[in-house]
């Protein structure tokens, strides 16, 4: 315990269980470039790294969601939102593509902020809130243009640049993303923002005893992750050249939440933390595009999503119960 | 002295009793206005053509919403369903191509829902899994495998011979016989849960696990059983999409996760607690609605987003700041993502 909890740096505590995955994603890398010449291409890197970059900014504010035990399963649908409402309109109204995306953002934000509070001050179990506002953030989205995608013809290079520009042959975005989650570290784990996460994870009712405004940080924490879901929206919205009203054919949420479990392994074991989430993130990313390198069919991918998740859950639980023991016992 | 005190721990019990009910009263004055309000835009909406059309599509979404409401009621949360269901449903689907009988596959698509239902049920009741992850897991997996049969595509060999449309046709003493299985199925679920010592046992389980515990209530079995029966109704429901829309899609299930959540948390919002009679005439209402503006060719797409604002607007409406003018307290209870069940 003392080991594990010293802050000098011991050679030996990178193979604790607790970095497992991270060589898990190493031995992953290897194995796959060694045996599939596809796959070591730099191209197919670089577009792992790009989907990873999106898909970890859409999912980054619902790690701190999670760790503040509430739910979200709205994030997707939100994305979605986001991705018509600013395609629809610069083709449709004529706006320019910078307010458009302004637009859009503040839209998203929006269901957020009814997210928030509905759960934070009107108590209402967040799970429901967001089933009833994802599934008509999604009808609004197939509203604006009848179910069909719309495509953005326009010569503005704005966002276009973002996507797909590279610094010294690294995506953008991967950096971008990379220098969210450093940010978001740091709140989370040097800062009372992050201490109030945690302590909200932990006992809602005696942080608020503490006096600590549990009601005002759980109405932010939904905003927030409204907001980095708006974000992912429109760099998805970009990288395609047009507004989807289903991103990842629905697929998106499933993905989301096996990334921010499996990185609850990782790091702080048991807990939801974003470092854990990038690796996550990282992880299914390199495992989708292998799997499609192979030319397996779609199944496959889902069965060991599923098969990763729930171990994921298993192994979580059955850690968060050990700590618990542990902590029981020394308590005596 | 005395008389006047009387009198008023009688008004105040009378004033309790008004605050109860006022939701029940407004949700039958609402049914009732939209009942007019759709029969004056439309003179077909109280036609027995319609009625019956009506009916037969509450049906299946009422069938996924009577699955829900077992789960709810023991305090947990089934995202798996609308992917199982799909399952169930391109199993029977996949056996009427094969020839085989009709009465067969369904059973062997029940059988394939209710066998992930009681994964399901195990996971969660008796390893303390988190529920929410869990299914969502499960519905991964189940969702994968009903991908193999056809790798996603539609199923309809056979399904014009078999005879699975001539069940769904089926008319008997003028009522659908979907509608008339549906009406059984609540009616069984109504006698398991208010009629029942078991229905005491679920209720126990969802209110005070504990308590239940201490008490001599099995909430194990409880929290399987509501997971098989959820698994159940939801196959049988999405069997029932399939034969109508004549053939067998991987996707059947996925678009009832809100129309099966919705009339549950309309129904609680209503009656103050999670029921059946409240699920099946929130199931009515929200039916009704969709049907009147399904006359009044509004498109499909503006479904999902009716419904949802109704459930947000009632939700907001039922809780404790506008019912009774107090600070809000969870009404219904679920357990969060990181809530640790001790037993």
């Amino acid at each position: 315990m003392n080991k594990a909890d010293s802050k000098t740096f011991h050679f030996s505590r990178l193979f604790q269980p607790q970095f497992g995955l991270i060589w898990l994603l190493f031995a992953m890398l290897a194995l796959f470039s060694l045996t599939s010449a596809a796959f070591r291409n730099p191209d197919n890197l670089l577009e792992i790294l790009r989907a990873s970059g999106i898909n970890a900014i859409l999912i980054l504010g619902l790690t701190w969601i999670l760790a503040i035990g509430e739910l979200d399963v709205s994030f997707a649908d939100v994305a979605a939102l986001v991705s018509m409402i600013a395609a629809y309109l610069v083709m449709k109204s004529g706006v320019p593509l910078g307010l458009a995306i302004v637009a859009a953002f503040v839209g998203g934000t929006l269901i957020g902020a009814i997210n928030g509070f509905m759960a934070a001050y009107m108590k209402i179990p967040s799970l429901i809130t967001t089933i009833a506002t994802g599934f008509a953030a999604k009808a609004v989205a197939k509203i604006l243009n009848q179910g069909k995608p719309l495509a953005i013809i326009t010569n503005s290079k704005l966002v276009y640049n973002f996507v797909f520009g590279e610094i010294l042959g690294i995506p953008v975005l991967f950096l971008t993303a990379l220098a969210i989650y450093i940010i978001s570290y740091f709140l989370q784990d040097h800062t009372t923002m992050g201490q109030h996460l945690y302590a909200l994870g932990e006992n809602r009712q005696a942080t608020r005893e503490a006096g600590i405004k549990e009601s005002k940080i759980v109405f932010y924490y939904f905003i927030l992750n409204a907001a980095m879901a708006s974000v992912a929206g429109i760099l998805v919205t970009a990288q395609l050249g047009s507004g989807v009203s289903e991103i990842g054919g629905g697929t998106l949420m499933i993905q989301g939440f096996t990334a921010v479990f499996l990185g609850a392994l990782v790091v702080k074991a048991g807990k939801h933390n974003v470092i854990g989430t990038f690796i996550g993130v990282v992880i299914l990313a390199v495992l989708v595009n292998w799997i499609t390198l192979l030319g397996w069919p779609t199944f496959i991918v889902w069965l060991t999503r599923g098969a990763m998740l729930i171990t994921g859950v298993t192994i979580v639980t059955l850690l968060s119960y050990r700590q618990r023991t542990v902590s029981l016992l020394q308590v005596e | 002295m005395r008389r006047k005190r009387k009198y008023n721990v009688t008004e105040k019990k009378m004033k309790i009793i008004a605050v109860e009910t006022r939701p029940v009263a407004i949700f039958f004055l609402l049914l009732v206005l939209i009942i007019i309000v759709f029969s004056v835009l439309h003179d077909q909406f109280l036609s027995g053509r319609n009625i019956a059309t009506l009916l037969k599509h509450a049906s299946v979404a009422a069938m996924f919403a009577l699955g829900a409401t077992f789960v709810v009621v023991v305090g947990h949360f089934d995202i798996s369903f609308p992917m199982v269901s799909s399952l169930a449903g391109m199993t029977t689907s996949f056996l009427i191509a094969k020839e085989v009988h009709v009465m067969p596959s369904i059973f062997a698509g029940l059988t394939v829902g209710v066998a992930f239902g009681v994964i399901n049920g195990v996971a969660i009741g008796v390893f303390k899994l988190p529920d929410i992850v869990t299914t969502i897991a499960t519905g991964a997996i189940s969702w994968g495998l009903a991908w193999i049969y056809s790798g996603g595509a539609y199923i309809w060999e056979n399904a014009l011979t078999s005879g699975i449309l001539e069940i769904n046709d089926a008319i008997i003493l003028g009522v659908p016989l979907p509608v008339i299985l549906m009406v059984s199925l609540f009616f069984i679920g109504f006698l398991i849960l208010h009629q029942s010592r078991y229905g005491r046992g679920f209720y126990a389980t969802g209110d005070n696990r504990v308590a239940a515990i201490f008490s001599g209530v099995n909430a194990k079995y409880y929290i399987v059983a509501a997971f098989a029966f959820c698994a159940l109704t939801t196959s049988l429901g999405a069997i029932m999409s399939n034969a109508s829309q004549g053939s067998g899609s991987v996707r059947v299930g996925l678009v009832f996760l809100l129309p099966a959540y919705a009339p549950v948390f309309l129904g609680n919002a209503v009656f103050r607690k999670t029921t059946i009679y409240g699920t099946f005439l929130a199931a009515m209402f929200i039916s009704t609605m969709l049907n009147g503006f399904t006359l009044m060719a509004v498109p499909y797409y503006y479904s999902d987003f009716i419904i949802g604002i109704v459930l947000i607007v009632a939700l907001s409406l039922s809780t404790d700041i506008v019912v009774k003018g107090r600070k809000a307290k969870r009404s219904v209870r679920l357990p969060n993502a990181n809530e640790e069940v001790v037993s």
